[in-house]
């Protein structure tokens, strides 16, 4: 059903609309999946650029990072090997310079403290001691710094606890600590260097750091443990969340992830030594192909696109199919007959070519039916002509009757008088196959016509011919008075009690010429008069010489025009009057025209 | 080319594209969300804001991450209703968008907004839940802390102990009326002797220690101020110590932390203030930026002793980071 529908209607669709609905949806489909194509790869490269700017934002804040830790071991390394390695606690100058090295590195150090392996305080810069009953020894970092000796431990964040300062605030710190060789006196023994770092330094350096719209950096130690974040507080009391187990498991690099609904870019980059992850976070959202205005701007590129192509398309397949639709009009016209009509030879070669082909095809069928009238006029004649030239069988046998009658009772000059009419009468029906004689001869015809007629009749009417000399050459069809002679005879004198008159009489009226046959008989009623020149079937005497006043009608106009035929005026008991209009036309002329 | 009727069409086209050109390139009809600067007024109980120091540290965080100016008010008398609906009408007139209200009393503050008296967005850090959900609540169930704090005094003190319940004599706030009484609910339950000792500031506080029958004596402070200067009485060296098995409260000051790792305070209940600052200012602004922040927010109650102040999990809460 719908196929029949589609089918239905791309019937009724035109060449222009299917052409531009091919032109546009072949130009869409590339365009559309070039644009996707594009919008793809743009992303692709705003992604990547953003992976970069975070790689290079990372990389700076890791060098920040990692410098700030160097300088921090450095001081560590000069505590040690500058003031405390060889250096005897016992003889108190030891303070002097752990002071001196913490004024100037205070912005960035909280605490600076010297523990024996016994978990004694034995230096604090700035001056504090131990909370009372605070066995430092069970501290985690205490343990770890004594068991792997060679190593600078890096503790995450945390408050530190273990001094009585008398402070009312407290102070996040990460603490480094360092196994050391410690003198008192003679004695060398094992301790612990302990510095505070302070958290607020490490904060500071990494919280003015803005990764686009919505992007973020936070750094983790090796155990999964937040170092920093920008929303750390809420993170570590539970009130929001971090994809921290994942972060675990990155190397270096760049990463997409989805977290709680949401795709992110995620960079990573380890802080040397320490073994932290320092991570750039950038959401998806925050990127500025996914705002709202950057894709109406896409939108609009692409409608816009798509307004240029549809004129672009309509203007093409209006070039197209405006020759078209001309030449479907001039088909039109000739479908309709209008065979003349001027065929449209205009747009592309094609379509010149088709409009002549089209033209040339309307002459040529033009050409065609004119030759079939032509044939059908000339089939016409000739079967008019047959007709014509057919002679009544009865006619010929009452002819020769009365011939052999007048020679049986010695009458041989009315009976040479009617051989004589006779010959002439079929010599003049002949008259070499031609159909226009001149009238001169027509008249003449007829008259032998009537001579024979008189003589069968026994000289029951009188006929009279008259005729202008300036008539004689004029052309005239012949056997055309025969029949209506025979009319007159046949229908008017036959039985008619007194004697019978007929006249033909033939006359030019300037390019008119009118020859008529009037007789006194019994005339016709009107309907008669109107039947004898009818379509109707119209049956002739059966004595006559057979052909119809009808067929002479038909005769004349075919050969000389519509405008030319017979007039019939006839009223019972009165008689009938008979009038052929022909042009008048000399009959060497008609002839040398050939026209007939 | 192209007939009238795709002549209109063309012409709805292109001003459709014109449209898209206007909102993809202008601010006339899509504008960008501009970072407008709330407008906050914190409008608390008490004359003093000590208690408050962990609560304005995530509120900070807040405004900072909402771009908002939190302007924080403390009464000029302690506990005056009257006062406080007074500066609520104040702030509302000098064009606070929202106000945070931790209310001197809740209901009539619930009343009021609930009246239309307060047109601008509310945020009430208060222990019930509203029937009318007009404004943002933060709730702490005081009394639910007494209780807890209560469970846990129980699997510490001796059975024969009494309970002080230490109270201030000017009146106290709702927050240390609740939590008083669903402790002492939950002791006497447990058939502890309760009794309500009023602490008056005459030259500093004072605990008349004569008045201690024999036996020994369990402080419960009613709020972070009296915990605190109960703590400096003990630190004294007129106390009999021997009589007293302990000082509880509740608060997370860190005049109170200090006493607790001191050992003058035996156990104390604490809520998250950071966080619930935090939220406190966030709920504001999504209820100006008409986003959700109607429903209420219920925090939860946690009791520490001095062993757990270096747990990770307490520690984060009660020194919250700046």
């Amino acid at each position: 059903m719908d196929k029949q529908l589609g089918s239905r209607f791309w019937k009724k669709v035109s060449i222009r609309y299917t052409i531009f609905v091919y032109f546009t949806v072949s130009a869409l489909v590339p365009m559309l999946l070039g644009g996707v194509a594009l919008y793809a790869q743009m992303s692709r490269q705003l992604t990547a650029a953003v992976q970069e700017e975070s790689q290079a934002v990372l990389s700076q804040v890791n060098r920040s990072v990692d410098s700030y830790l160097r300088t921090i071991m450095k001081l560590s390394d000069s505590l040690y090997y500058g003031v405390i390695k060889n250096a005897d606690l016992s003889a108190g100058t030891v303070n002097d310079q752990i002071t001196l090295l913490y004024d100037n590195n205070k912005d960035s150090i909280a605490n600076i403290a010297l523990l024996s392996k016994n978990g004694e305080l034995l230096e604090a810069v700035p001056a504090a001691r131990l909370k009372t009953g605070l066995d430092v020894t069970k501290e985690e970092w205490f343990g770890n710094t004594l068991e792997r000796t060679d190593n600078l431990h890096f503790t995450t964040p945390h408050v530190q606890s273990i001094f009585d300062n008398n402070e009312q605030q407290y102070k996040w710190v990460i603490t480094l600590t360092r196994a050391v060789e410690i003198t008192q006196g003679t004695s060398t023994e094992q301790g612990i260097l302990l510095i505070d770092i302070s958290y607020s330094s490490l904060q500071q350096m990494l919280e003015d750091i803005t990764l686009g719209n919505q992007g973020y950096l936070y750094m983790i130690s090796s155990d999964g443990e937040l170092i920093y974040h920008p929303k750390m507080q809420l993170i570590e009391t539970g009130q929001m969340q971090e994809n921290i187990d994942m972060a675990m498991t990155y190397r270096d690099g760049s990463y997409q992830e989805e977290y709680e609904g949401e795709n992110r870019e995620v960079s990573v980059k380890s802080v040397g030594y320490t073994g932290w992850k320092l991570l750039s976070v950038t959401p998806e959202k925050g990127l500025s192909l996914s705002n709202l205005k950057m894709r109406l701007f896409v939108a609009f590129v692409a409608a816009a696109f798509l307004l240029v192509l549809v004129l672009i398309n309509a203007f093409i397949s209006s070039r197209i199919t405006n020759p078209i639709q001309e030449l479907e009009k001039s088909v039109n016209a000739i479908e309709a007959g209008e065979l003349d009509t001027e065929v449209y030879t205009g747009g592309s070669y094609e379509i010149r070519h088709l409009g002549r082909s089209i033209g040339d095809m309307a002459k040529r069928i033009k050409a065609l039916m004119q030759d079939i009238v032509v044939e059908h006029e000339s089939k016409r004649k000739s079967e008019f002509d047959t007709l014509q030239s057919q002679i009544n069988p009865h006619f010929l046998y009452n002819t020769l009757d009365i011939i052999v009658w007048m020679i049986e009772n010695e009458r041989r000059q009315e009976a040479v008088k009617v051989v004589t009419a006779l010959a002439r009468f079929f010599r003049i029906s002949l008259s070499k196959g031609k159909s226009i004689i001149t009238v001169r001869d027509e008249l003449e015809h007829v008259r032998n016509y009537l001579t024979i007629q008189q003589m069968r009749f026994k000289n029951k009417f009188i006929y009279e011919i008259h005729a202008d000399e300036d008539v004689m050459d004029l052309a005239c069809l012949k056997l055309m008075l025969q029949p209506l002679v025979e009319n007159a005879i046949y229908h008017g004198m036959e039985f008619m009690d007194g004697d019978g008159e007929i006249h033909v009489w033939a006359k030019r009226e300037g390019d008119n010429l009118w020859i008529e046959v009037h007789d006194n008989g019994l005339g016709m009623t009107a309907e008669q008069t109107e039947n004898l020149l009818s379509e109707k079937p119209h049956v002739s005497s059966r004595r006559g010489s057979g052909i119809g006043v009808k067929n002479v009608n038909e005769r004349i106009r075919l050969y000389f025009g519509e405008a030319y035929g017979l007039t019939i005026w006839s009223e019972p008991d009165e008689g009938t009057a008979i009038r052929c209009h022909l042009p008048a036309e000399i009959y060497t002329e008609t002839m040398e025209k050939g026209q007939i | 080319m192209i007939g009238k009727r795709g002549k209109i069409m063309i012409l709805f086209y292109v001003i459709f594209l014109i449209v898209l050109f206007l909102m993809c390139s202008t601010d006339l009809i899509i504008r960008e969300p501009e970072k407008e600067v709330y407008q906050i007024a914190v409008i608390i109980e008490d004359i003093r804001d000590d208690n408050y120091s962990n609560f304005r540290k995530g509120m900070e965080q807040a405004a900072i991450e909402y771009n908002a100016d939190v302007h924080f008010i403390t009464l000029y008398e302690k506990l005056n209703a009257a006062q406080q609906m007074e500066l609520i009408s104040r702030e509302e007139q000098d064009g606070a968008d929202a106000l945070i209200v931790v209310p001197v009393d809740e209901k009539s503050v619930l009343e009021a907004v609930n009246r239309k008296q307060i047109n601008i967005p509310v945020v009430i850090l208060g222990t019930e839940e509203a029937e009318e959900k007009t404004a943002g609540m933060i709730l702490i169930d005081y009394r639910e802390m007494g209780v807890l704090l209560a469970e846990k005094m129980k699997e510490r003190i001796p059975d024969d102990c009494r309970i002080l319940l230490l109270k201030e004599a000017d009146g106290q706030n709702y927050m240390s009326r609740n939590f008083l009484e669903g402790a002492e609910e939950k002791l006497k339950e447990a058939g502890y002797s309760c009794r309500i000792a009023e602490m008056e500031e005459r030259e500093g506080y004072t605990i008349n220690f004569e008045t201690f029958l024999d036996g020994k004596t369990v402080l419960l402070a009613g709020d972070p101020e009296i915990l605190s200067k109960t703590s400096d009485i003990l630190a004294g060296d007129s106390v009999p110590y021997d009589r007293i098995a302990g000082l509880y409260g509740r608060g997370s000051t860190q005049s109170v932390l200090n006493d607790l790792d001191q050992g003058l305070i035996t156990g104390i209940c604490v809520t998250d203030e950071f966080s619930r600052g935090y939220f406190s200012v966030s709920r504001a602004i999504e209820v100006l930026e008409k986003k959700s922040g109607q429903e209420p927010l219920v925090m939860d109650s946690y009791y520490i002793e001095k062993e757990d102040l270096r747990e990770p999990k307490y520690e984060k809460i009660l020194f919250p980071m700046e």
